[in-house]
């Protein structure tokens, strides 16, 4: 009887206290959500508790099992109809134990990487002066094209609306830019000199220090088979030359604020 | 005696006077229908579009055809810079012609080639095909491997593989400009009945920056053979060329870069093997066939430089290209010979091909001609030696005026040469020529008849330099 | 001999001459070419600065700001507007023609009426890029000028979306030479499907078979579904080419009803037909087709064969699997070297 009530108190403490934890993750949540290695990371350490607790979960069910033998046995004549299985409570503690302990799992890994993050800030802030992230979180576009006309129309709209640009007009310049400036977002165009648009983009794609920069497709290419080869390759979208710079802008806007990790209010731009 | 001697050479002298006359009269008469020609185009195309073929619903095909013999020093290069042109839909094939050395290594190893089971008509009879390649990294390319045939043969192999209606003879150390494809289909869409060939003008590749396969920076080569030649190429290009295209008489359209219609091409059987100057046969059978078959037809020049080659800097291969030039002429028009003067075939027999086999066939042998008499005379002191020497100086002063004027086309036309010394050192060099160089070659290509006289049927060695990898530097 | 060595004199003379003030022009042309180009770079910098600023935020009264001021430099202007307006398209273009028509357009108007050809047609390219609803009359004259400045005006034409404008196109196209057909076709092309009822009244006119066939395809091309039996009307016409484009269109259109009559088509008596009727049998990605396609690949023809493996290839595994039998019979090695090469192609473009 003692450890019962006993496991009732604690249990209304711990599903309060992992209430307010699901709450601080759910703020959080979207902050790691894109940073793949974070997640990798998550999964890891809740197999490893999964794999503690279902090992202590046997034992338990096993004790859980004896008890409820016992139980039944005494409840079993008088009580049939509603006959709650007990082992219900007990699993509760468990489970909460276990719950409690994976959400705290995860409230640490989301501190480590805030940390990490500010950590990062500060270095940057030391080498460059600045973290790069002023000025409403002035994004970087890298342009790699070779029609000069191009990109100036697109920087001078760009520069003008506070991001920074860059831009290459070769491939082999561009992917060396892409390592040096690790851009928010690449716009691409198809016929480069020297390596291929497409050829470039799976280059992209399968590194994984720039895999997870969105790349925008700006070509004269219309065909609808190198548009779909394009969005296979991974592009976040395929727009035709000529162009309007205007909806241009739209879904480079578009595109950065789905791959945010710092919100940023488009809606007032 | 003497008296008939002497009268012989009067009248031979007269003829040659007469000779010479002419041909610098058409000359002048075709710098002048260029300048025309070139003024048109400019303003034809100031304000037209070319990309605007990317937009068009039924855009033909391109199927680019280069033949390859021992080119591992600019090959990647060059096949980098023709998968990078900008046209909606081109294949490029790549014809190893049993390359003696590392070509095909180079481009299995840089493109990840692997062996295609692609099947093909065998329309054109060529040497046997060894394998044909593609490269999954780019899907353009085809690299056929075959035995040794020399490019007409390396050529038909091309098309035979090739899968699309317009084809482009290609030199494998020629330079395209990016949009060299969208100006030389135009024709082909304003006027697809008709036009069966355009070609376009091509430029010296010796002295400029390349880099990726485009030309960063025009330059004057410091080699004196190639300043010479030049000279020569703008003289032939922008004088030349264009003016016969006004007068609809291209009988020529550089192997460096053609383009042309394949039905047509495979009707008249391809290249032709046995010959060596297979770019102005194909033109002359293609204008023989479309003559007689009664179909009207035009082919364009586009008075734009759009390709870039490399010229021999060594005498050795300058002689061997000039003499083989020329042993191309004489084959493909002794071929065709049934055309001349013959008014079936309209302006092709009563201009074109009369004007080649008198001017310019023959004309290294009037010159040559002209040169052994006028030391005959100056050795036997028999003859005005003053009006000798004011003969020819009146040669000199009618070549380098060709020479200025065709200058001032190019000045007129697109003013590729930046510096002004660039310019003066040209015309310096259009002094010179005069001196020793125009002989040289007019000896070598009267050789050239001696030469088909005895069967000669060799190419002859051209060194490559290969281009530099400025990226390299970097 | 004395009165030709004076005349050989006076000639060489006078070539010399001539020879020396050429070269002399020359060099003055070059520099002072030189320097009219750098004047012509400044300016071109200065008004390309401006109009990157009108096309990023585009302010009311920026565009005849820029118009006024450089209204006295017209070459300048036209090329950078003309550069320009080749990139983009949208809103961002109507700044680009109301600068045009501000500070270009009397000028080009009167190009336009000018006697010399290449002149007219030079305003003429210039004058179809930047026109809009309100110079329908100006493109309306020009019609009837020479088949060269027509052509161009009726790309003008095909911009303004009237119908008025297309019956005109149309008719034009009726009228004009077949060597011009193919523009016509381009132009019809970009107006999409508002020329359906168009191509519907001049599918039942007496054309020429060139006109007929060009007709077809674009209906295909665009494609305009509804006009899918009016095109399987045509399946038994004499002509061959007509026959073809019936193929080729059905094929574009993609509609699983016109099956049997492709099916009909590839058993045409001209090989051709049947070619393109394989390829589009292809297209329609119908099982159905299986047995067809499978027939197609024993043809004596090379393109036949060609499209039959590669429609097989289009139907999926079914069309896969049946390809790998082909390429094992041993009875016609044409076939069997056909399907190898299809499902090596196939291999390697899933791989690219």
């Amino acid at each position: 009887m003692k450890p019962q009530r006993e496991s009732r108190r604690a249990s209304s403490k711990k599903k309060d206290s992992l209430k307010q934890l699901q709450r601080e993750i759910e703020t959080n949540m979207k902050a790691i959500y894109q940073k793949k290695s974070k997640i990798e990371e998550l999964a890891k350490s809740t197999i490893e508790e999964l794999i503690k607790f279902r090992d202590l979960d046997r034992k338990t069910k096993e004790l859980q099992k004896t008890t409820s033998r016992k139980e039944k046995e005494k409840t079993m004549t008088p009580k049939k109809v509603k006959a709650r299985i007990p082992s219900n409570k007990n699993n509760n503690r468990f489970e909460l134990d276990y719950e409690l302990t994976n959400m705290k799992m995860i409230r640490k890994i989301l501190e480590l990487s805030t940390a990490f993050e500010e950590h990062q800030c500060e270095q940057r802030k030391e080498k460059f002066g600045s973290t790069g992230l002023e000025t409403n979180g002035a994004k970087k576009i890298l342009i790699i094209e070779d029609d000069l006309t191009t990109i100036k129309i697109i920087s001078h709209l760009l520069v003008q609306n506070n991001f920074s640009v860059e831009f290459s007009q070769d491939a082999e310049e561009g992917l060396r830019k892409v390592f040096k400036e690790k851009p928010d977002l690449i716009l691409l165009d198809i016929m480069l000199p020297g390596m291929d648009g497409f050829q470039l983009l799976t280059k992209l794609k399968a590194t994984r220090e720039t895999s997870h920069i969105p790349v925008i497709i700006l070509s004269s290419l219309a065909d609808e088979r190198n548009v779909i080869k394009g969005l296979e390759k991974g592009a976040s979208d395929y727009i035709l030359k000529p162009f309007s710079p205007q909806i241009l802008f739209f879904k480079i806007k578009k595109t950065l604020a789905l791959n945010n990790e710092y919100l940023t209010d488009y809606r007032h731009l | 005696m003497g008296g008939i001697i002497e009268s012989v050479f009067q009248v031979v002298t007269g003829i040659i006077l007469v000779y010479f006359f002419l041909i610098n009269s058409l000359y002048l008469l075709f710098i002048i229908l260029s300048i025309f020609g070139i003024y048109q185009y400019k303003n034809l195309s100031a304000f037209v579009n070319f990309k605007e073929v990317f937009q068009m619903p039924l855009v033909k095909p391109i199927s680019i055809i280069a033949p390859a013999y021992n080119e591992e020093m600019g090959i990647i290069e060059s096949v980098k810079s023709l998968l990078a042109l900008e046209y909606p839909f081109y294949e490029v094939i790549v014809v190893n012609d049993g390359s003696t050395d590392h070509t095909l290594e180079k481009l299995k190893k840089t493109f990840g080639l692997k062996k295609s089971k692609r099947v093909f008509r065998k329309t054109i009879e060529t040497k046997p095909i060894k394998g044909i390649y593609i490269s999954p990294s780019d899907p353009k390319l085809v690299v056929v491997d075959k035995v040794n045939g020399k490019k007409a043969d390396a050529m038909n192999a091309g098309l035979n593989v090739s899968r699309y209606p317009l084809f482009c003879g290609i030199d494998s150390d020629s330079i395209l400009e990016k949009n060299a494809l969208l100006k030389m289909a135009r024709p082909f869409l304003e006027d697809p009945e008709k036009t069966v060939g355009a070609g376009g003008i091509v430029r010296l590749s010796n002295g400029c920056k390349v880099k990726f396969g485009q030309i960063v920076e025009v330059g004057l080569p410091r080699n004196a053979l190639a300043r010479f030649q030049i000279l020569e190429y703008l003289r032939a290009f922008l004088g030349g060329r264009i003016g016969l295209s006004m007068l609809k008489s291209i009988l020529i359209i550089s192997g460096a870069f053609g383009l042309f219609r394949k039905d047509i091409a495979l009707q008249c059987g391809g290249y032709r093997t046995a010959t060596i100057g297979e770019d102005m046969d194909l033109v002359v059978r293609i204008r023989k066939y479309l003559h007689e078959s009664k179909i009207p037809f035009v082919f364009r020049f586009i008075p734009d430089p759009i390709c870039w080659t490399e010229a021999p800097e060594t005498l050795k291969g300058l002689a061997n290209q000039r003499n083989r030039w020329h042993r191309g002429l004489i084959e493909s028009l002794l071929h065709s010979k049934k055309m001349i003067f013959n008014p079936r075939y309209g302006i092709t027999g009563l201009f074109a091909m009369p004007f080649y086999v008198i001017f310019e066939m023959l004309g290294p042998l009037i010159e040559v001609a002209g040169y052994v008499i006028f030391s005959v005379y100056v050795l036997l002191g028999q003859f005005n030696q003053t009006f000798a020497v004011l003969f020819f100086l009146l040669a000199v002063v009618l070549g380098i005026l060709l020479s200025l004027l065709a200058i001032l086309l190019e000045e007129y036309s697109a003013r590729r040469y930046p510096r002004l010394m660039d310019i003066i050192i040209i015309v310096a060099f259009g002094l010179l020529e005069n001196i020793v160089y125009r002989q040289y070659l007019a000896v070598i290509r009267a050789m050239a008849f001696l030469d088909i006289a005895k069967g000669k049927k060799e190419w002859g060695e051209t060194k490559k330099k290969g281009f530099s990898w400025e990226s390299q530097k970097q | 001999m004395n009165i030709s060595l004076i005349i050989v004199t006076y000639s060489l003379v006078f070539l010399l001459a001539f020879s020396v003030a050429l070269f002399l022009y020359l060099i003055l042309r070059r520099v002072v070419i030189q320097q009219q180009e750098t004047l012509f770079q400044e300016k071109y910098q200065k008004i390309e600065s401006e109009i990157l600023k009108l096309i990023a935020s585009p302010q009311q009264g920026l565009a005849l700001e820029i118009a006024q001021k450089y209204k006295s430099f017209p070459n300048v202007l036209t090329k950078v507007l003309f550069d320009y307006i080749e990139q983009i398209k949208g809103q961002a273009t109507d700044h680009l023609k109301k600068i045009f028509d501000y500070a270009l357009k009397e000028k080009c108007l009167k190009d336009i009426y000018s006697r010399r050809l290449i002149k007219r047609l030079k305003a003429t390219h210039l004058f179809v890029i930047f026109s809009g609803p309100s110079d329908t009359p100006h493109i309306l004259k020009l019609l009837n000028d020479k088949p060269v400045v027509k052509l161009v005006a009726i790309n003008a034409l095909s911009q303004i979306p009237s119908s008025r404008a297309l019956s005109y196109i149309f008719q034009a196209f009726e009228n004009d030479s077949v060597s011009n057909a193919r523009t016509y076709m381009n132009i019809m092309y970009g107006l999409g499907d508002k020329i359906e009822t168009h191509v519907n009244e001049y599918l039942k006119k007496p054309l020429s078979t060139e006109k007929l066939a060009l007709m077809i395809e674009l209906a295909g091309t665009i494609p305009l579904r509804s006009l899918s039996q009016d095109i399987i009307s045509f399946v038994d016409h004499p002509e061959k080419e007509i026959r073809i484009k019936v193929a080729r269109a059905l094929g574009h259109m993609r509609i699983s009803a016109s099956l049997d009559t492709l099916i009909r088509l590839s058993d045409d008596e001209a090989w051709e037909v049947g070619a393109q009727a394989m390829k589009s049998l292809g297209k329609l990605e119908d099982v159905r087709a299986k047995k067809v396609l499978s027939k197609g690949m024993f043809s004596p023809f090379w393109h036949v064969r060609f499209n039959a493996g590669h429609g097989l290839a289009n139907l999926g595994e079914p069309g896969l699997k049946h390809l790998q039998k082909v390429k094992k019979q041993k009875k016609d090695a044409y076939a069997s070297d056909m399907a190898n090469m299809v499902l090596d192609e196939v291999f390697y473009s899933g791989e690219a």
